[in-house]
């Protein structure tokens, strides 16, 4: 599988995807501060409370991030999936010597392992960036303790597996419809439908954790499906 | 004289949502031997192929490639074949020696010549370039490398010549009688008559799904004053021989 994965990465390259997560990466960096001075900026305003502790402000930060992800994931999948299981790509895939299903396998692996540890590396270098100078030069009135950075590390956690989870799901309508169009678009109402229900629940932990189980399950019925389906194509 | 069959197809059928394309097909070829499939457009000469690669499923009837059954040893089957299926794709950002070490590692071979195999189908020095750069006839040769660059017992090549000129095809021609001095097992289709003549030992002409003769360059002179265009019209026309 190993071998499958490093020749995926050989054929299509991850370079641009490379590129596409530092610029993620600065970008929330900069929002991450952006909503940390907020309260600064307006202090008679009370509906502020959302970005006055660390904890709701990493998971709005981790929220944010996972919309990106998935759709980031989401033109992985059009590029490393639909688009070669689409038209007459598909039969030199199908001409070697190599079980469908374990290209498959190796392809759904690889993208859903770059999703979750580019985000979850990309939070780590933001929240690491963000505490040490809120260590040394604070903006938010919140008190910095060691738990806060852990837990927003397990929250992140969560989040770069659910942005992995729902992007397959997404994947499932792209293969189905043999469109990258229809992949991202997917991804982009499945992330902003759970973003919703997130933000409307954000420190509510086992909500995140109850939507991570169904994500998954869902994720497992479209990899059962997808695999069947590659493997009675015909092209 | 006992002959090994590499290719052999029974009442072969192969239905596309409820309309048949193959029917009753029946065909044979004999391991080292050079075989050229001959049909208008739409005759079902890549159905056929893709069938015999795996690629696509038959409705009924029997295919066994190599000594196996196409879909139980599909795998089997493909490590032993190479093909060129339609107009040759390859990973446009990667040089050509790319493309081919790419395909080796799916093959699971470590000792092919790169080099060499890019100069015998008249490639040479190019190895680097990016295929993005290539004609439309360095990419049909680029394709054929790759069919034969792992030494498959079977080639399957739909159309080999297409897009290339003149000193390609004779070029080609050549590689594949070398090749098949070799053992090597090659079923080609082609348009031009007179190329499938030169080169193929036996003919198959299929017509609207259906293997209707399987003749010898030989026969076709013997029997047929105007050479093989007269023998081809006649046969795909008539849907007979000139008898």
């Amino acid at each position: 599988m190993n071998k499958l994965i490093s020749l995926e990465i050989k054929r299509n390259g991850l370079k641009t995807y490379h590129t596409a997560v530092l610029i993620v990466t600065a970008i929330m960096l900069c929002f991450l501060y952006l909503l940390a001075v907020i309260p600064k900026l307006d202090p008679t305003e009370t509906d502020l409370g959302l970005f006055m502790t660390y904890n709701s402000l990493t998971n709005l930060i981790n929220i944010i991030c996972m919309v990106i992800f998935v759709i980031l994931s989401s033109v992985m999948f059009s590029k490393f999936v639909v688009e070669e299981y689409s038209g007459k790509r598909a039969v030199l895939l199908f001409s070697y010597p190599v079980d469908r299903k374990r290209i498959l396998g190796a392809k759904v692996i690889m993208v859903f392992s770059y999703t979750v540890i580019s985000m979850f590396l990309c939070g780590v270098v933001i929240f690491g960036i963000f505490f040490i100078t809120e260590n040394l030069f604070p903006i938010c009135a919140d008190t910095l303790k060691l738990t806060t950075f852990f837990s927003s590390l397990l929250s992140l956690l969560c989040y770069s597996l659910l942005s992995g989870v729902l992007s397959i799901v997404s994947l499932w309508f792209g293969f189905w419809k043999k469109s990258i169009s229809t992949t991202i678009v997917a991804a982009v109402i499945i992330s902003t439908v759970v973003c919703q229900i997130m933000a409307a629940t954000i420190t509510y932990y086992s909500i995140v954790l109850g939507v991570l189980v169904l994500g998954v399950i869902a994720a497992a019925l479209v990899l059962k499906d997808l695999f069947h389906r590659v493997e009675q194509m015909e092209v | 004289m006992n002959t090994e069959l590499v290719v052999s197809t029974k009442q072969l059928a192969k239905a596309f949502h409820g309309k048949e394309v193959i029917h009753d097909c029946t065909m044979s070829v004999e391991r080292g031997t050079i075989y050229g499939f001959l049909g208008k457009n739409g005759a079902g000469k890549t159905t056929v192929f893709k069938i015999l690669l795996g690629l696509l499923k038959p409705s009924m009837g029997e295919v066994t490639v190599l000594g196996m059954d196409s879909v139980k040893n599909n795998l089997d089957i493909l490590k032993r074949t190479g093909s060129l299926i339609e107009t040759p794709l390859f990973y446009e950002h990667l040089s050509a020696a790319e493309n081919l070490q790419i395909h080796l590692d799916y093959m699971g071979i470590t000792n092919a010549d790169i080099d060499e195999t890019l100069a015998m189908v008249g490639l040479p020095k190019v190895g680097a370039q990016p295929v993005s750069t290539f004609s439309l006839g360095m990419r049909q040769r680029l394709g054929i490398a790759r069919a034969l660059i792992h030494k498959p017992e079977l080639l399957i090549l739909d159309e080999p010549v297409n897009g290339l000129d003149p000193v390609g095809i004779k070029e080609m021609r050549e590689l594949f009688c070398n090749m098949k001095q070799t053992g090597i097992t090659i079923l080609l289709s082609s348009h031009i008559l007179s190329e499938i003549e030169q080169t193929a030992d036996r003919i198959g002409i299929i017509v609207d799904g259906t293997v209707i003769q399987e003749i010898t360059p030989q026969e076709i002179k013997e029997q047929y004053a105007g050479g093989i265009e007269d023998y081809f019209m006649t046969v795909v026309n008539g849907g007979k021989g000139n008898e």
